[in-house]
């Protein structure tokens, strides 16, 4: 898991060579997505049974989904319908949120100990973002030099939405 | 993440709905603020502010939208003195569509536009299928997963009347035809029969919403947690109910078909759900309870012990 290729997708509304309105996708071997997907679902279980995640967070947990947070939306301003009271509402866009996030304070939050993962995985995956590298593939199969990655989760890897949500 | 929605839950100061108030709906990295008055949501933009300071995160002003709605007077409310930071975010008119987790509503709770933009999407795909390389079999698996899933993501939710859902329907079968490259003149029926029929058993958009239970799935959903949205779903079948002066489903079915209520004045989730119950749909308010956690009854009138199938 030490050099992740990155492929990079078109974002909607995407023209000519513009990065930043490309998503890097992460391509992963498929010894490391297996593993990452145990852990995935050992640290999902531990934060449900904790209680850890906010009850307003509904993304990548079990029982929830978008179409119940749209359902919540509507139900809410049908409230204030009802009420004949007013409403304020910000939607907010977080950039780069993965990309953002950093790594020293997560794997402090893992080597707690209570989310799931035990001392010997936290080590593995903290080894696995340690001294690492990514490529970057480009339009023309071309790839890139190795460049090192200090910061943020790797968007692809089936580990990071929950990771995330820390 | 998870410490900024705690530090928000923690202000407070949002929408009560039963004995919840909620000001954070949040979906992995996709956060929405709601409150009721625009101190309260000055308060949570600062905290918005601090959290983004302290974790070294950056929101995205070109992105962020701002709108506020007054129920009561009818009209857009002044959100000039609102303020992230030193930006101040986009402001949309209430009745604007801001697209939230990929549907369109505007603040009036209005979903006219979500089904327009599938109707349009459906359109501009099935347009694509002229030119192509594909045989039959792969126009159909085309047609079945990238131009039906358009309609199923927000099926339940967007509050389809039948006129809108018939011209939907006349649309797939445009593009099954299409698919096949047979005369626009064949009779529907050749797609809508089951196999058993000798017909291909394409799905019909009505049966998506009804039988297919799209909506009995939402409410499953949103029944499932002992959380402000049970409570919700609740009040709402409470209301719905009591709108019709029924105390079971089976009532409720008899008025309706009677009646031939026109659901679009009450747009919620359990009025559609009883809607498509008096169009045959069978069961379910009590399996549904009993599925979901919890023991919480609601105050009648309601769906309460006297529901049936």
């Amino acid at each position: 898991m030490g050099v992740d290729i990155h492929h990079t997708h078109p974002k909607e509304g995407w023209r000519g060579e513009i990065l930043k309105l490309k998503r890097p996708i992460c391509l992963m071997n498929t010894a490391a997505q297996i593993v990452t997907s145990v852990w995935a679902k050992r640290l999902s279980k531990r934060l449900e049974q904790q209680s850890v995640l906010e009850g307003s967070q509904e993304g990548f947990r079990p029982d929830r989904s978008a179409q119940r947070q749209i359902s919540s939306f509507i139900s809410a301003l049908q409230d204030v319908e009802r009420n004949q009271g007013t409403i304020y509402v910000i939607f907010l866009d977080i950039e780069n949120h993965l990309n953002t996030i950093s790594l020293p304070a997560l794997f402090l939050l893992l080597h707690t100990g209570k989310f799931g993962m035990n001392e010997n995985d936290v080590q593995i995956l903290e080894s696995c973002y340690e001294h690492s590298h990514m490529r970057v593939i480009h339009a023309d199969g071309e790839k890139s030099a190795k460049i090192p990655l200090h910061r943020g989760l790797r968007q692809g890897c089936p580990l990071s939405p929950i990771l995330g949500e820390l | 993440m998870n410490v900024m929605l705690r530090w928000l839950d923690l202000k407070g100061g949002g929408l009560s709905q039963g004995d919840f108030v909620t000001n954070t709906l949040c979906l992995a990295d996709d956060s929405t603020l709601m409150t009721t008055n625009i101190h309260d949501m000055n308060i949570l933009l600062a905290c918005v502010n601090s959290y983004c300071q302290w974790a070294g995160v950056k929101i995205n002003m070109g992105k962020t939208k701002v709108t506020g709605y007054d129920s009561k007077r009818k009209c857009f409310l002044d959100l000039s003195i609102l303020q992230l930071g030193n930006s101040k975010p986009m402001i949309v008119m209430s009745w604007d569509p801001v697209k939230y987790l990929g549907v369109r509503l505007t603040m009036t709770g209005d979903l006219t536009f979500e089904r327009e933009n599938v109707r349009k999407n459906t359109l501009d795909t099935i347009k694509q299928l002229t030119k192509h390389m594909y045989h039959p079999q792969q126009i159909y698996w085309v047609v079945q997963f990238a131009i039906i899933p358009i309609f199923r993501y927000s099926a339940a939710i967007a509050n389809w009347d039948s006129q809108e859902i018939v011209k939907l329907e006349n649309l797939w079968m445009c593009a099954f035809k299409k698919a096949w490259k047979v005369n626009t003149s064949m009779p529907d029926v050749t797609f809508w029969a089951g196999p058993e029929q000798g017909g291909l058993g394409t799905p019909k958009a009505r049966a998506i919403i009804t039988g297919t239970s799209e909506t009995i799935s939402l409410l499953n959903q949103c029944m499932c947690l002992n959380n402000d949205l049970r409570q919700v779903t609740i009040k709402d079948m409470s209301q719905a109910m009591a709108h019709l002066g029924c105390s079971t489903i089976a009532e409720a079915k008899v008025e309706l078909q009677w009646s031939g209520e026109d659901w679009k004045q009450h747009p919620s989730l359990c009025h559609r759900f009883l809607a498509y119950t008096s169009r045959g749909m069978q069961i379910e308010w009590m399996a549904i309870q009993e599925r979901s956690i919890g023991t919480w009854m609601p105050t009648r009138p309601g769906p309460s012990s006297q529901m049936d199938s």
